[in-house]
């Protein structure tokens, strides 16, 4: 299933952060009041686009874009995360983003990462490998040393 | 809110204040690439463990967790002073308790944490690693988001895990029977500055939209001739098992070969019958000469007869004796040591040996083990090819079968590439997830950071005429 990117923000660092702090409270707020998912307002009409995002149809222009951090603190409704806590939360597999200025990213989690095990062979030296992600990490680990069969590092005895 | 929520924003508040900090510094202090350690520890954990410590091989560090943040930041800076980028490189490293046991441990984790396409970039529709995306486009394309993440298990050595190996966090290399850290952080910084597939093992891009990294941009397959991005992801997956067969087509690293790699590599050239004329991949000997140019050419006899007989692992009979004396011998693995085998051809009167794996895969082990009265050369070879000389070796005299083999080392091919001069990637058969394809192959000589193994006779200096991992990071545009 395609994920519909999701657009980066380009608020000055600090700013961003202390608006986090006001949305993030704006969000305990509303799940605790089991705030709806769509509301009308005076100035923007609220919707959800395909990826359940909220939008806003701008009253002026009459284009749907992301609310403003006012409107969703007026709307109650819950915000999106900042993107630096996001990313720092290690997600599990490539999520689709648009910076501003338009590039189009993919947000990368543990199971892209390599990752290094470590393992001591029959004569105790230590072999130092690879795995595919957490996953294949911790699996390498219960099963022992399936990283230490091919190449340089096999060096069969019979 | 969980901790975890809470910890996201302790760590992005620290970054945020590291880049504020970072922009009032001069220009003029910086390095070729700033690269940043971003110390996302808890108070008295990881980089942060207060628990005393000697200073040790350069690094002066005088606490547990300063001698780790100095080896995470020596790392950083051998890196820097490589690549060029204005915009700053920020490493967001912790130590947590990563999965391990009394044998084996995860070491530890690092990586991209973004990647970006843009039109404007040298190659597009081709997902760049952020890092480097970062530099094409002169600025930090998302300021909020460190460009790396690294993650290191902070037990390592503890009782259960991986008992009494420690990651050495000295900076002068002498790591003995411990885990280098140094090499192990330049290894996987090399991964999260581009040194990275993203190709899944049946073959699919990173996505969606599903698209090439930079990095399979360079790749080659030398049998199908073409490169990744114009394969099927059926073509990939088989690509990614043709052993020694998929190439690195970027010039810089091409140009640094004769610098880093020697020469000479091991092989098993056929000559006769015309059938079967061509070079196979072997695998060496721990024991007997080393392997030469132009080396041993004989003719090539099995043995016959049953169980230890066969397989070579008793005194050879007077039939076998008469079929190998003045020949290669082809002997199946099993049952007894290599050195067994070796040696009773030997005692048989036969030049040399050629082992036939009994197990599928490619490319074929090592023979080890050791035995000081063995002179002649031993090599092993696959399964597949083993029954293939057996296929053609079914019709012979006693003593001939016109199978003719050299049994040496091809001083016009380095080691670790292919007679073009072009380095070799990974891509062993069966599959091995997390190592095949995004590393150098393991035949290169001398040892690279980039193999999959991270060998314990790596230097700390990843540029000519040491290494190839810069050059190759300057082909994906560094």
């Amino acid at each position: 299933m395609r994920t519909k990117p999701r657009k980066l923000r380009a608020r000055p660092i600090l700013a961003a952060v202390a608006t986090a702090a006001v949305l993030s409270a704006v969000t305990i707020s509303s799940h605790q009041q089991g705030s709806s998912e769509t509301r009308a307002t005076p100035q923007a009409e609220t919707l959800r686009n395909a990826a359940g995002a909220v939008v806003v149809r701008d009253p002026e222009t009459g284009e749907l874009r992301e609310p403003t951090p006012q409107e969703l603190i007026e709307l109650q409704l819950p915000p999106e995360p900042i993107f630096s806590l996001r990313a720092l939360q290690t997600p599990s597999g490539p999520q689709p983003i648009v910076s501003e200025s338009g590039l189009q990213g993919l947000q990368l989690g543990d199971e892209q990462m390599t990752f290094t095990v470590a393992t001591r062979r029959a004569d105790g030296t230590v072999g130092v490998t690879h795995a595919a992600g957490k996953t294949d990490a911790e699996q390498q680990v219960r099963a022992g040393a399936r990283g230490l069969t091919a190449g340089k590092e096999q060096l069969l005895e019979r | 809110m969980n901790a975890e929520f809470f910890a996201s924003r302790f760590r992005a508040l620290r970054l945020c204040a590291l880049i504020a900090t970072l922009a009032l510094l001069p220009a003029s202090a910086r390095a070729a690439a700033t690269i940043v350690i971003l110390n996302t520890d808890a108070p008295n954990v990881g980089f942060n463990d207060p628990t005393p410590a000697a200073p040790v091989g350069g690094n002066p560090g005088t606490t547990l967790g300063q001698q780790r943040l100095n080896a995470f930041q020596s790392a950083a800076s051998i890196w820097g002073a490589q690549l060029n980028s204005v915009p700053t490189i920020v490493v967001d490293a912790a130590w947590a308790a990563l999965a391990c046991n009394a044998n084996a441990a995860t070491l530890g984790s690092a990586g991209a944490t973004q990647v970006f396409s843009s039109a404007a970039f040298p190659i597009p529709n081709t997902w760049y690693p952020v890092a480097l995306a970062n530099k094409l486009f002169g600025a930090q394309i998302d300021p909020t988001t460190p460009q790396i993440r690294a993650r290191f298990n902070v037990n390592l050595g503890q009782p259960g895990c991986l008992t009494g190996v420690f990651f050495y966090l000295g900076l002068d290399n002498n790591h003995g029977t411990n885990v280098d850290l140094v090499a192990v952080l330049l290894h996987e910084f090399s991964h999260g500055l581009g040194f990275q597939s993203f190709v899944t093992q049946a073959g699919s891009f990173l996505g969606p939209p599903f698209q090439p990294s930079i990095f399979s941009q360079f790749e080659f397959d030398n049998t199908s001739g073409k490169f990744w991005p114009a394969m099927t992801d059926g073509e990939r997956a088989a690509s990614s098992i043709n052993t020694r067969k998929v190439v690195w087509t970027g010039a810089n690293v091409s140009s640094g070969v004769l610098s880093v790699l020697a020469p000479g590599t091991p092989r098993l050239l056929t000559t006769a019958p015309a059938s079967l004329a061509a070079s196979y991949l072997v695998g060496v000997a721990a024991f007997g000469p080393p392997l030469s140019s132009p080396g041993l050419n004989a003719e090539v006899m099995p043995l016959s007869g049953i169980g230890n007989q066969l397989l070579g692992c008793d005194p050879f009979s007077l039939a076998n004796v008469i079929a190998v004396s003045g020949h290669i011998a082809l002997i199946d693995r099993g049952v007894c040591g290599f050195t067994v085998k070796v040696k009773n051809a030997q005692d048989a009167g036969a030049l040399g040996v050629m082992i036939a794996n009994n197990v599928a895969g490619s490319p074929p082990p090592g023979l080890g083990g050791a035995d000081p009265t063995i002179t002649i050369p031993a090599v092993m070879i696959t399964q597949a090819d083993g029954a293939l000389f057996r296929s053609f070796l079914k019709y012979r005299s006693r003593n001939h079968s016109g199978m003719f083999s050299t049994i040496g080392v091809d001083l016009n091919q380095r080691q670790g590439a292919d007679l073009a001069g072009r380095v070799l990637l990974y891509t062993p058969n069966p599959y091995v997830p997390g190592s095949s394809v995004s590393h150098w192959d393991t035949s290169a000589f001398p040892n690279l950071l980039m193999e999959p193994t991270i060998n314990g006779d790596l230097t700390h200096n990843p540029t000519l005429p040491f290494d190839l991992t810069l050059q190759l990071l300057l082909d994906l545009g560094w």
